[in-house]
């Protein structure tokens, strides 16, 4: 199964150990450059902001913070190395994230998986040069629409890509231990039997209805009695719950 | 799958998690602090080994399942971890511009040649345009500069009373060091986009000259540029050198790929650019400082000029590193 918005990188460790990371496509990419794009013009103004407060209220007169070169280069050159050098400090020292990347739960990672080095990220910011032309980033856009792994120019320059950054929380071990726990039925079905029931509510009844039947089948439980229609939903709903706590039938 | 197959995963499970719980907390603190008891370092590797085991094991029994994905994704962060690479920052530096940056210089000799032949070629075409339909000046000179220099005077006199030498320094360099980059960057569309910096730029630089030559001031352009020309000029030169070579790299990728061979150039072209942006904050410094100010005789100009000249010189083909050995 490999469908485009669902791609994986797969990454052959020093050990020899084959594991996959999924690739982040376009969409979380822009997501995650507007977040950023946003804190550094807010902080870049902010400074300007404070800038032309201090000399709003400085005792000296006439001067201007448009017209005067000392104090503008005080106001606008801050906030252009804020603004320009925001993605390449960040990447440098978070290890492949930004804010904006966090939040949008991915990161840089070099080809095999791992942070990429310190000239790697500057190559990649250095590109975004190339990346942004001819405005709105259109050629990296496009590039990244066509390109394996989804990447920008920059990406391929440096040998570098985008990936969701799966963090395995305290969650996903209690979820194991119960899975343990239930030694009558397979995993892999305990597995797709849980993911139902995390989205039963949000689902229209009649598909909730025949993935519960489907699976129920499959796993060899018999199924509840048919009854009035949301009390057979009921019913199987319950019915799951019971396989997952490990019930016989 | 049979109910045997399925308790001895399920047992796997139980005796494993505890093991995965206790490597996520290892690596929670690893990513926190910088140094880290020795006995938690070996634990690491010692559970990231078995890790590895359980990964293959959870990819062939449980493919595309959630166990199978948390466990790629915790073995991915204990394998980044563990090859974590050294902070060496001032020794990588050091060894980037002592040892690499010759050895690509030598590499691209011939490259440079190609540019700075063009950038000299184009600046011949520009002068005699210009000279010979002067009104062509005005598609890249600003109109206020044509009047300047209509009424006898430079745009650079009095430079230092509009803006002060810092904010000029500032404001060069960063001009300069984004062009050497877009002369770099541009290369990416087979090399095109390098050849149109440089000949425009060539192209520019003669045009003017022969523009003012008309107002007799080509002595006084000729004054304030050469302190800081000299490096300039060499230096986008030399960013269109690397430029062409990542054209180069994609037009004739050799026994690579067009991705691969793309990727190389640029690694190896690449670490030339540290040695032109340092040398350009320099530029721009003498620019803002020495250029525009009056009191610096001609002689001393053209002194400095050839000095930071020689100095790049010497730096990119490393020869100013064994100075001191020969000595020895």
């Amino acid at each position: 199964m490999n469908l485009s918005m669902d791609d994986q990188i797969t990454i052959q460790s020093a050990d020899a150990t084959e594991f996959s990371l999924p690739v982040a496509g376009i969409g979380s990419r822009s997501y995650a450059f507007i977040i950023d794009w946003h804190i550094r013009v807010v902080i870049a103004l902010a400074w300007v902001l404070v800038m032309f407060v201090i000399l709003y209220f400085s005792p000296e007169e006439n001067i201007g913070l448009f017209t005067d070169s000392f104090w503008s280069s005080l106001a606008f050159i801050p906030a252009a190395i804020i603004y320009f050098l925001y993605h390449p400090v960040l990447e440098v020292t978070m290890q492949g994230r930004t804010p904006g990347k966090r939040m949008a739960g991915v990161r840089i990672v070099a080809l095999d998986g791992r942070t990429p080095t310190t000239g790697a990220l500057l190559i990649r910011n250095i590109f975004r040069l190339v990346d942004s032309l001819p405005s709105l980033y259109m050629v990296g856009m496009a590039v990244c629409l066509f390109s394996k792994n989804a990447v920008r120019i920059g990406d391929m320059a440096a040998g570098t890509l985008l990936v969701f950054e799966n963090k395995t929380s305290a969650d996903d071990f209690e979820q194991f231990d119960e899975l343990a726990q239930n030694e009558q039925y397979a995993p892999e079905q305990l597995e797709v039997l849980r993911s139902l029931l995390e989205r039963w509510e949000s689902m229209e009844a009649p598909s909730r209805v025949r993935l519960a039947e489907q699976i129920l089948k499959k796993m060899d439980v018999p199924l509840p009695e048919q009854t009035a229609a949301h009390k057979y939903g009921n019913s199987l709903h319950e019915r799951l719950q019971a396989v997952q706590q490990g019930e016989q039938f | 799958m049979s109910s045997a197959s399925a308790k001895s995963i399920s047992s796997w499970l139980q005796t494993r998690n505890k093991h995965w719980q206790r490597l996520n907390e290892l690596l929670s603190i690893q990513t926190d602090k910088k140094a880290q008891p020795l006995d938690e370092v070996l634990e690491i590797v010692q559970e990231s080994r078995a890790l590895a085991r359980d990964v293959s094991l959870a990819r062939s029994v449980l493919p595309n399942g959630k166990i199978t994905r948390s466990l790629e994704a915790l073995f991915a962060r204990s394998d980044d971890v563990i090859y974590r690479r050294p902070q060496a920052f001032w020794h990588e530096l050091k060894k980037l511009i002592m040892i690499e940056v010759p050895q690509v210089m030598a590499d691209l000799r011939h490259d440079f040649m190609i540019t700075t032949f063009l950038f000299i070629a184009t600046a011949v075409a520009g002068w005699l345009l210009v000279w010979n339909y002067p009104e062509i000046v005005s598609l890249f000179a600003h109109p206020s500069m044509i009047d300047t220099v209509q009424s006898g005077n430079l745009w650079t006199d009095n430079l230092l009373n509009v803006i002060p030498s810092p904010v000029l320094s500032v404001q060069i360099l960063t001009n300069n060091i984004v062009v050497s980059l877009f002369a770099f960057v541009l290369g990416a569309f087979y090399g095109i986009g390098t050849l149109y910096i440089i000949s425009m730029n060539g192209f520019m630089l003669g045009g003017i000259f022969a523009f003012v030559r008309q107002y007799d001031l080509d002595g006084r352009l000729f004054e304030f540029v050469i302190a800081h020309g000299v490096v300039e000029l060499t230096v986008i030169c030399l960013a269109g050198a690397a430029g062409i070579r990542l054209g180069e790299a994609i037009i004739r990728p050799g026994d690579q790929t067009r991705v691969a061979a793309f990727r190389n150039a640029v690694n190896q072209a690449g670490k030339l650019l540290v040695v032109v942006a340092l040398f350009l904050v320099g530029a721009g410094f003498i620019e803002g400082y020495i250029s525009p100010n009056d009191t610096y005789p001609l002689e001393s100009r053209v002194v400095i000029g050839v000095c930071y000249g020689i100095l790049l010189w010497m730096v990119l083909t490393g020869k100013i590193w064994q100075v001191g050995k020969r000595n020895e």
